[in-house]
C-alpha cells in the first residue's frame, strides 16, 4: 500500500495503472478508496482503463470472447501490445490461483451456497435461549409440513461465528419475491455475487 | 419613482397572501416533481425488464470494492439474466424464468433455487409507486454524466428510520440506472453502484448466458436432480405465524410455504413491504444439531436479524436499516387456534 500512489499524485501512466490495480485488488480503504470511487465516476478516461482492465482480467479467465465485440477486441489487442503493464496487473497471480482454486472447489460440489456475512453480535441468543419445555403447543399450532420436520428438541443458538452457508438461500428467496427485485431487476443480486468475493 | 413603490412597505394583508402565493407555488412545485420523479421511476421499472443489454459496474460496501458485469436477454425464449465478478473470486448469479443458480466457488457451493410462478419479472404497478409517496419524498435533481451518458437523478428521501434513503441515477435514453446509493438515517452511504459501460442490444448470443465458472455443467445438472423436490407455494394454507407490530407503512404482500434448498422441510415466508423496500420472515421449526443464526448480521443494504421463538428460528431480512428487521422480528408470534 505504502508504494501506491495517491489519487492527487498520479501524473504518469503508470502512476494510473498502479492505482487502478490496488483499486481493482481492493487495497485502497477508507479515504482513498473514496476518492479513487469519485475519480473512477467522474474520469471518463480511468473508467475506460478500468473496463480494459478487467476485461483483461477475463481473458486471462479464458471468458473474453464471451463478451466483447470484434471491435473492442481489437482495441484490447492494441492496447495489451502497447501496455504489458497492464496485462500483468500486480495482483493477477493471485486472481489466477484463486481462479484455479476455486474451478477445483466446484468440482466436487455437494452442498448449498457459502455466503459470507457479518456478525455483529448474539444478542439475541444471550437474551432468548431455545425453549424446548413449551415446543409442544408450538408444534400443534404449526402448519404440518413444518411440523413435520422434526419432533426433536431444538438446537442451541450459535454462540461463535456463524456458519456462512446459513444466508445465501433466505436472500434467494427474499430477492425473487422483492419490490427492490422488481425496480431493479437483478442488481439486488449484487449482494449475493459481491459478498465475500474479495475474502 | 419606480424604485420608491418597490419600496413601499406592504400591508400585513398584502404580504400574508405574497406568502401563501409563495407557498402554493412551491407545494405546486414540488408535487409536479415528484410526480415526474414517480413517472421515472416507473419507466425504470420496465426498462429493467424490457431490454437486453450488456454492463460492468461497481459496487461499493463498506472499504470493499467489486467489480461485475450483467448480461440480461430478453427474447421469445423468455428473459434470463447473469451477474458475474470480475474482480476476485469467481462468483456469479443467473436468473432464469424457471429457477435462480447461484455459483460461488470458494466454497465450492451452489444455491438452484426453483423460481416462483409466475415470476416477478413485472414492472411495480402504478399504484404501488404512488403508495410510496406516503413513506418517502421522491424528488427529481439535476442531471450528471455517468459511464458517458446523461443520467437524471432521482433522490428517494425517508420519513422516517424504518426504511434506508436511496439515490438514483437513470440514462435519459434508456431510463436504465447508471448509478445507486443507499444511504442511512444518518446520510452514510451504505452501498454504491455505478456502471462503468452499458451496451444496449438487439440480442444476446445464448453462450454469453452461460455459467463460466463451473466447467462441467454436467455437474450442474446432476446437482439439480439430486435436489428435494420442490412443491413450491403451497397454496391456500394458512398462516401459522404474523406479525402483531409492523412498522409504520409495512403491509404484507406474500404469505407461502416452501423449501429452501438443502432443506428437507418447509419454512413459512412472509414478505412485508412499504411499496419500495421489502422485508421477509422466514420462520423454520428449529432440528438437533442446528446452528441458528441469532442476532443482527448485514450483507451490504441488507440487514437480517435472527430470533428464537418456542423452538423456531424466525430470520427477517430486508433493505431496511436493522431497527426494522429487528422490530419485525421480535414481533412474530404464532397464530392462535379458534
Amino acid at each position: 500500500m505504502g508504494q501506491t500512489p495517491g489519487v492527487q499524485e498520479m501524473t504518469t501512466t503508470t502512476d494510473k495503472d498502479e492505482w487502478l490495480s490496488a483499486l481493482a485488488d481492493d487495497e485502497l480503504q477508507g479515504r482513498s478508496l473514496q476518492q479513487g470511487v469519485d475519480r473512477l465516476l467522474n474520469d471518463p478516461g480511468l473508467r475506460q482503463r478500468w473496463a480494459d482492465y478487467h476485461t483483461m482480467r477475463e481473458g486471462m479467465h479464458g471468458q473474453v470472447s464471451l463478451t466483447l465485440g470484434d471491435q473492442l477486441q481489437q482495441r484490447l489487442a492494441a492496447t495489451l501490445a502497447d501496455e504489458p503493464a497492464i496485462l500483468a496487473p500486480r495482483r493477477a497471480p493471485r486472481g489466477l490461483m484463486r481462479h484455479a482454486a476455486g474451478v477445483a472447489l466446484a468440482a466436487s460440489v455437494t452442498g448449498v451456497a457459502i455466503l459470507g456475512i457479518q456478525q455483529m453480535n448474539h444478542s439475541d441468543s444471550a437474551t432468548m435461549p431455545a425453549q424446548p419445555a413449551s415446543m409442544a403447543s408450538t408444534q400443534q399450532a404449526a402448519p404440518e409440513s413444518v411440523a413435520q420436520a422434526s419432533s426433536r428438541p431444538s438446537a442451541q443458538p450459535v454462540s461463535g461465528p456463524p456458519r456462512s452457508d446459513q444466508l445465501a438461500p433466505y436472500l434467494v428467496n427474499h430477492n425473487e419475491y422483492s419490490s427492490s427485485t422488481n425496480m431493479h431487476g437483478m442488481l439486488p443480486y449484487v449482494r449475493i455475487v459481491g459478498h465475500g468475493s474479495n475474502q | 419613482m419606480f424604485a420608491s413603490s418597490v419600496m413601499a412597505p406592504i400591508s400585513k394583508l398584502q404580504a400574508r397572501l405574497l406568502l401563501a402565493g409563495m407557498l402554493f407555488w412551491s407545494a405546486t412545485l414540488w408535487a409536479q416533481t415528484s410526480d415526474e420523479a414517480i413517472a421515472l421511476l416507473e419507466e425504470m421499472a420496465q426498462a429493467v425488464h424490457q431490454l437486453s443489454y450488456v454492463g460492468t459496474f461497481v459496487y461499493q460496501q463498506g472499504d470493499q470494492l467489486q467489480t461485475m458485469r450483467i448480461i440480461r436477454s430478453v427474447s421469445d425464449a423468455g428473459e434470463v439474466e447473469r451477474l458475474v465478478a470480475i474482480s476476485g473470486q469467481t462468483r456469479e448469479v443467473i436468473r432464469a424464468s424457471d429457477r435462480v443458480t447461484c455459483i460461488l466457488p470458494e466454497d465450492s457451493s451452489i444455491v438452484v433455487e426453483q423460481a416462483s410462478t409466475p415470476r416477478p419479472f413485472t414492472a411495480i404497478p402504478i399504484e404501488r409507486l404512488d403508495f410510496l409517496g406516503k413513506h418517502y419524498q421522491i424528488q427529481l435533481a439535476d442531471s450528471d454524466r455517468i459511464a458517458g451518458m446523461m443520467a437524471r437523478q432521482v433522490n428517494i428521501l425517508p420519513r422516517d428510520g424504518y426504511r434506508y434513503g436511496q439515490r438514483l441515477w437513470l440514462d435519459e435514453h434508456s431510463k436504465l440506472p447508471l448509478r445507486s446509493e443507499v444511504f442511512d438515517e444518518q446520510g452514510e452511504i451504505v452501498e454504491k453502484l455505478f456502471f462503468t459501460s452499458l451496451e444496449i442490444r438487439d440480442s444476446i448470443p445464448e453462450e454469453m448466458l452461460l455459467p463460466s465458472s463451473v466447467g462441467d455443467h454436467d455437474q450442474l445438472l446432476e446437482l439439480e436432480r439430486q435436489l428435494p423436490p420442490r412443491r413450491g407455494i403451497s397454496g391456500g394454507a394458512p398462516a401459522a405465524w404474523q406479525s402483531d407490530d409492523l412498522p409504520t407503512g409495512f403491509r404484507q404482500k406474500v404469505q407461502r410455504r416452501h423449501f429452501l434448498p438443502n432443506k428437507f422441510y418447509q419454512v413459512e415466508h412472509h414478505v412485508y413491504s412499504d411499496g419500495l423496500a421489502s422485508v421477509s420472515v422466514f420462520v423454520e421449526q428449529l432440528d438437533e444439531g442446528d446452528l441458528p443464526l441469532t442476532g443482527p448480521s448485514r450483507i451490504g443494504g441488507v440487514n437480517v436479524y435472527g430470533h428464537l421463538h418456542n423452538g423456531h428460528l424466525i430470520t427477517v431480512l430486508g433493505e431496511v436499516p436493522e431497527i426494522t428487521v429487528r422490530q419485525i422480528a421480535r414481533s412474530m408470534t404464532p397464530v392462535s387456534s379458534p
